[in-house]
């Protein structure tokens, strides 16, 4: 698997404060990787160090390949753009105007492809509408298309939904998805709206204190959240027996307890366990959502 | 980094800042235009300008560069379009090299713009100028190296503080102590010290009334201002090497 980041045993101190301690990240090409953790847990500070707005105390990172202590990072650099907290945008100058502060600062030749960008972020029709009597998702929107100048095929967005109503969340949302599908950029994405994260997040990481508690795909994320029912009985070679005749996933947690994904029969499964002499303890249905995870992940509810 | 500067330019002509600063310097000399025209007792026979009235501005130029520096460099930070830069390559030498230059050809196109506007308003209303057009440029030219060693120092602060709201405080006060401090020594004893030019507000009111000083024997020319280049050197290496080795971030407006 090709890699846009990866990062290494990365550490950042701000004098006795320890913001990231020794953190392993590996943000794969073409992926929306949801970068997830409670407020402080170091999100901001590492999406900081890879723009490097700031530098590592200790550990290093790669991008595209290139460690970030090589001369030719900044090139590396302007492959990526990002957001960071706040969209960077000049709140007296109108969307176009921002945009072409944009295109000089990047060194582009001419002005082609604003109207484009502008019409991807859904701003083409602002015209001289000044920056600051935007609302804060045609900011955040404006933000995301200066970031977009110079065909980036990396975008960082730091909390892009924060302070947004429901219409700007799915703008942003949808946005996301058709920046990812149809010109292939990877995103970087941190937040602590999980459920927000969820509807769009290819790739998983999990950040606590400073360390990266668990990074998984989508797909495992969902295996590891399935709905199930949760069963538990007294003979596991019954229960294994009858769940294969009846052709139904299911996986063990324990001994005597069992996941089962999809909905049986609970009659016929009841009956089929009598008949082989395996009784049914408990049986209840398990429903894990992202946040419950989440939680469970950290150790508790004091830390969602 | 000429790409920078570029949209740097456009940013600067465009700010009400960098606008309405020559106003607020003009509205000092006019003061003093319109104050001797009011007590001219024949308006017909003008007495003529003298190069003070047109400089009269440098007075106060210190409090105007400090809170213009603050506002146009401050505001990269408070909307983190600070960011946009260091993120897409350009290194933090550059960025901060296009801030100063910036800054410093603004600083001297508004002292110009008065030191003009000022000039044409005062031959009209007190007639022709006292003093030759080599006159006006040699004390335009020797008030730069003053501006530029306040500029440096004031664009330093405002990399350093990083919050636009702190900035232009810090550097208001400063500027007005500089100036109290700079007036405290302006007798007739001091001017001749040219240590005393390491304040650079000293050396710019020492200019404001150079016709009159020289003149009076008060002085026998006006130095040329070597400390204050030294300044202007000093407080660009120490910008530098801060903002090289700092951690960037944006305090968004409003927070402090």
């Amino acid at each position: 698997m090709e890699f846009v980041l990866k990062t290494n045993n990365l550490v950042k101190r701000y004098g006795g404060f320890t913001a990231l301690s020794g953190l392993n990240m590996n943000v794969p090409k073409g992926a929306i990787y949801g970068f997830i953790g409670k407020n402080g847990a170091g999100k901001t500070t590492l999406i900081r160090l890879i723009c490097g707005l700031q530098n590592p105390t200790a550990g290093s990172f790669n991008l595209y390949g290139t460690e970030n202590s090589d001369r030719n990072i900044a090139k590396c650099r302007k492959r990526m753009g990002a957001v960071v907290e706040t969209p960077s945008i000049y709140l007296n100058m109108t969307a176009e105007e921002n945009l072409k502060q944009q295109y000089l600062v990047l060194g582009l030749p001419n002005y082609d492809g604003i109207k484009e960008l502008l019409d991807l972020v859904g701003l083409s029709d602002t015209g001289k509408k000044k920056a600051k009597n935007f609302s804060l998702g045609m900011r955040q929107r404006l933000g995301i298309a200066v970031a977009l100048a110079g065909n980036p095929d990396f975008l960082v967005l730091d909390e892009p939904i924060n302070g947004l109503d429901p219409q700007g969340i799915v703008e942003i949302r949808e946005l996301i998805l058709k920046l990812n599908r149809e010109k292939n950029i990877t995103f970087l994405i941190s937040s602590h709206i999980l459920d927000e994260l969820s509807r769009i997040a290819t790739h998983y990481g999990f950040i606590d204190k400073g360390f990266l508690v668990k990074e998984m795909s989508a797909e495992e994320l969902d295996n590891a959240c399935r709905k199930c029912i949760r069963v538990e009985i007294t003979k596991p070679e019954a229960l294994t027996q009858v769940l294969d005749e009846m052709g139904i996933d299911y996986k063990f947690v324990s001994d005597n307890v069992a996941d089962i994904y999809s909905k049986p029969n609970v009659t016929q499964l009841t009956l089929s366990l009598a008949d082989k002499g395996c009784e049914i303890i408990s049986l209840k249905e398990q429903d894990e959502s992202l946040e419950s995870f989440y939680i469970g992940l950290l150790g508790g509810e004091n830390n969602a | 980094m000429l790409k920078l500067l570029k949209g740097s330019f456009i940013r600067l002509f465009r700010s009400s800042e960098f606008q309405i600063m020559p106003f607020l310097l003009m509205i000092m000399n006019f003061m003093m235009i319109f104050m001797e025209r009011a007590n001219l007792q024949d308006t017909d026979k003008l007495p003529g300008l003298p190069l003070f009235n047109a400089f009269f501005h440098v007075v106060v130029i210190g409090i105007c560069t400090a809170v213009f520096v603050s506002l146009f460099i401050g505001a990269e930070y408070s909307n983190a379009t600070i960011f946009n830069k260091i993120i897409f390559g350009h290194s933090r030498t550059a960025v901060y090299l296009t801030y100063l230059i910036t800054c410093l050809f603004g600083t001297a196109v508004f002292h110009l713009t008065a030191t003009g506007v000022t000039t044409l308003v005062g031959w009209i209303a007190l007639g022709k100028p006292l003093f030759t057009i080599g006159e006006f440029i040699t004390s335009y030219l020797l008030s730069l190296p003053v501006l530029f060693a306040v500029v440096s120092f004031y664009l330093a602060i405002t990399i350093i503080v990083q919050n636009r709201a702190v900035a232009i405080g810090i550097s208001a006060s400063f500027s007005v102590v500089l100036l109290i401090f700079s007036m405290y020594f302006c007798d007739g004893k001091h001017y001749d010290n040219k240590y005393l030019d390491f304040l650079p507000d000293f050396y710019l009111n020492k200019l404001a009334m150079s016709d009159m000083l020289i003149s009076e024997g008060v002085i026998e020319k006006l130095n040329f201002p070597v400390y204050p280049c030294i300044l202007f050197g000093l407080f660009t290496v120490i910008g530098l090497i801060v903002f090289n080795n700092i951690n960037i971030r944006n305090t968004p407006e409003g927070e402090i």
